[in-house]
């Protein structure tokens, strides 16, 4: 038996040492990972028109159409919200694409990302499950695949395939902003929010015209438009996760 | 004069009847089954068996991984003492702590890849890393942590 020239001691202050500089490097490298990175010229967000939403969910079958959601699931959620005089107010609730989201902030392998245009993506090959971003989103805008998603969707048409792949068991998903169809439309030169191709399949489907998409750096955008004209909302902006989803109260029908 | 109890299981083989020791020791075999074909159950169905919803996503059983932390926490920060401050008067009990450190924190990281969705990609924590999460930073503590404590028990 030869005499060991680094004791135990010696090895392990090596050892913590050696980890304790990968750490620092890693954490320098890291500092803005949950941080937006890069430029967009755009800044996507939805208003919400409650004087005219009927509470009708079209906007949830439409999003489960085109993103293959399981009937388990809602994306955008429709959420009864009491009256207002004597006509039924709804909420639909979209993820609220935040300016500064809870679930990116605590993901731990940053499967949660915003993209610099505002839209809060998933990794779906990167989630491990975990589900910390679904505890930490205040709007429960997040579902999570308890089991596997199998067989026919029932919201799919015969006449059409989903945009997007299902997702697995074992991760959240949630609302993307039909991200595909924004992206597609730019790529074929479309005005996101005018050209239906271009348009989040809710924002489409909706028969009274109560949802808008659009651009808000872009002042002659419609969404522009109704905020610069009309009061608006966002869901628990006292948390300050600057929701990118507006919406505009329902008020009392005035005769004449 | 004291007479041996003994079990005939078939002639000529016969064994001593079993000490309390021994029961003790069947029934914690028996938990440790049910807890491992429970995990087996959870692995081949998903966590949909767990009755978790979307309101409550997290359930009881991590209160099980924080107390098996809480329990290795002090048992290491004990084995740290001895070791790394040098306070000998605890040299007794350092060996059975880092022991118990172990088992600790192996029982956090098995209740951790049992409640993850995904349990084939609980690498990524340790490759994608989000400094801004705290789960992330339990994750890192309990890898090293049980890193350490493992070396430190196969060198005794």
């Amino acid at each position: 038996m030869t005499q060991a020239t680094v004791g135990r001691r010696g090895f392990l202050k090596a050892l913590a040492a050696g980890i304790t500089a990968a750490v620092s490097l890693r954490m320098w490298r890291n500092a803005t990972a949950s941080e937006t990175t890069g430029t967009s010229p755009h800044k996507w967000a939805m208003v919400i028109d409650q004087s005219k939403c009927v509470g009708c969910e079209y906007c949830t079958q439409a999003c489960r159409a085109h993103n293959d959601v399981p009937p388990t699931i809602a994306w955008n959620r429709v959420i009864p919200a009491g009256k207002v005089g004597s006509k039924d107010v709804f909420l639909p609730r979209p993820c609220q694409h935040c300016e500064h989201p809870p679930c990116v902030e605590v993901c731990m392998v940053g499967a949660s990302y915003r993209r610099a245009d505002g839209i809060v993506m998933m990794d779906y090959d990167k989630c491990i499950g975990c589900r910390y971003c679904e505890v930490a989103c205040p709007y429960g805008a997040r579902a999570f695949n308890w089991e596997a998603f199998t067989g026919p969707n029932p919201a799919v048409p015969t006449w059409g395939t989903p945009e997007v792949e299902r997702r697995p068991r074992g991760v959240p998903e949630k609302c993307s902003f039909c991200y595909q169809r924004v992206d597609r439309g730019l790529a074929l030169g479309l005005k996101v929010g005018v050209d239906p191709e271009a348009t989040p399949a809710c924002v489409v489907a909706c028969p009274t015209g109560a949802r808008k998409f659009g651009d808000l750096n872009d002042p002659e955008s419609e969404v522009s438009q109704l905020l610069a004209k009309h009061p608006s909302y966002r869901l628990r902006e006292d948390l300050g996760t600057g929701p990118r989803v507006y919406y505009l109260p329902a008020h009392e029908e005035v005769a004449g | 004069m004291k007479t041996i109890k003994r079990w005939g299981l078939r002639r000529g083989v016969q064994l001593n009847a079993p000490t309390p020791y021994q029961w003790w020791l069947a029934a914690l075999a028996a938990v440790m089954a049910a807890g491992a074909s429970a995990g087996l159950i959870v692995f081949a169905r998903g966590l949909v068996v767990t009755n978790l919803t979307d309101l409550v996503p997290w359930g009881l059983w991590i209160a099980l991984d924080m107390s098996s932390i809480a329990l290795s926490a002090g048992a290491f920060l004990l084995c740290a003492a001895v070791y790394l401050l040098g306070l000998k008067q605890f040299q007794p009990v350092a060996r059975t702590a880092t022991f118990v450190g172990l088992i600790g924190y192996s029982m956090a990281m098995l209740c951790l890849v049992l409640d993850i969705g995904r349990p084939d990609r609980f690498w990524h924590a340790l490759v994608y890393w989000n400094p801004h999460s705290v789960l992330w930073e339990v994750t890192m503590c309990i890898t090293l942590y049980f890193t350490v404590l493992a070396l430190e028990t196969a060198a005794q």
